[in-house]
């Protein structure tokens, strides 16, 4: 009875992340989850000018203290 | 044509880049630490300004639209001193977010974009060298990339973690750690899948018990909307990214330490 009682015990403590567990945060935690991630984000001022002006588009650019996309 | 840049850390930004940046209008951007602006290719000021509301930009980006004739960009050339990641090593996507146990109520410096902030999905990337790419398709995770990977980046937000356990094998990264006392299990599961001897897929799940980061730049995200002495869910996800895409060129976080990619 002890044996069956530690058995069942193991069984439920947990061992590892669970399959749906992982699937579910490696779908949630996916950078292009998040629409801000979607924007096809230019890291060169330099080649976001020429791209800008081959495609005729004005440039937008973002300034922070930290970069927005992810480092300070 | 969206680009976003680090208005005092840049360090791929060239000298002929933060000139033109600076004679944009006079004011340059040196002046403004943080907003949008919008210019055109050779460099005539479009518009300025609106902090970062939604409603904001988007007036801005409309009368900036109204303002734009296409022109054309001379650019200075020289790359010098820009970095790129290691020739033929591999950019990872690394991502966190505070799973739950976060409150509106909880006290907030951000004002009205705490909500922003506690769903705010942390963005780094990873840089694999060349051998270690190669190790990885035959099979084994190399301490240098293990170590890289726990130091620079898992430590990073589980600043806690005792003891982080990381293996490979038979295509399944499996590992665990310990934060907080009484000390609470985490844990790391993922996948390497090779074709054609290279690397076509890396998905690394790391999932435990954060704390709150101070970090006053707001990198850390949503670590950083933790309430003081409480601990809860986080996940961290590590995941090929794809070269073609602008946002696997920003550098990695770590980058300036001298042994980031050794």
């Amino acid at each position: 009875m002890k044996h069956i009682f530690l058995g069942a015990l193991a069984f439920l403590v947990q061992s590892d992340l669970p399959d749906s567990e992982f699937v579910r945060l490696r779908r949630e935690l996916d950078l292009k989850s998040r629409p801000w991630a979607t924007i096809p984000w230019q890291v060169s001022i330099r080649e976001a000018r020429e791209r800008a002006a081959r495609e005729k588009k004005p440039v937008f650019l973002n300034v922070n203290t930290g970069n927005l996309l992810g480092v300070t | 044509m969206p680009v976003a840049v680090d208005n005092v850390d840049h360090p791929n930004q060239t000298a002929a880049e933060l000139e033109f940046l600076n004679s944009l209008a006079e004011r340059g951007v040196k002046t403004c630490t943080e907003g949008y602006c919008a210019f055109s290719p050779g460099g005539k000021l479009l518009g300025w300004g609106s902090g970062f509301s939604a409603a904001g930009a988007k007036e801005m980006l409309a009368q900036a639209l109204e303002r734009f004739k296409p022109d054309a960009a001379t650019v200075g050339k020289g790359e010098e001193g820009v970095r790129r990641p290691p020739e033929g090593g591999l950019v990872m996507n690394v991502t966190w977010s505070v799973l739950s146990g976060l409150s509106e109520s909880d006290a907030s410096p951000y004002g009205e974009y705490a909500p922003y902030f506690r769903r705010a999905l942390g963005s780094d990337r990873l840089w694999v060298r060349r051998d270690e790419a190669e190790a990885l398709a035959k099979g084994e995770l190399l301490e240098s990339l293990k170590a890289r990977i726990v130091r620079r980046h898992v430590r990073h937000i589980f600043f806690k973690a005792e003891e982080i356990q990381l293996a490979l094998r038979d295509g399944r990264l499996s590992g665990s750690f310990e934060t907080g006392a009484p000390p609470r299990r985490g844990w790391i599961r993922g996948a390497v899948e090779v074709r054609d001897g290279r690397v076509q897929r890396f998905d690394l799940v790391v999932k435990g018990w954060g704390d709150r980061i101070e970090d006053e730049g707001g990198f850390a995200a949503g670590m950083t909307t933790i309430p003081e002495g409480k601990t809860v869910p986080v996940a961290m996800l590590f995941t090929l990214a794809d070269p073609k895409d602008g946002l696997s060129r920003v550098l990695p976080s770590a980058l300036g330490a001298e042994d980031y990619i050794r």
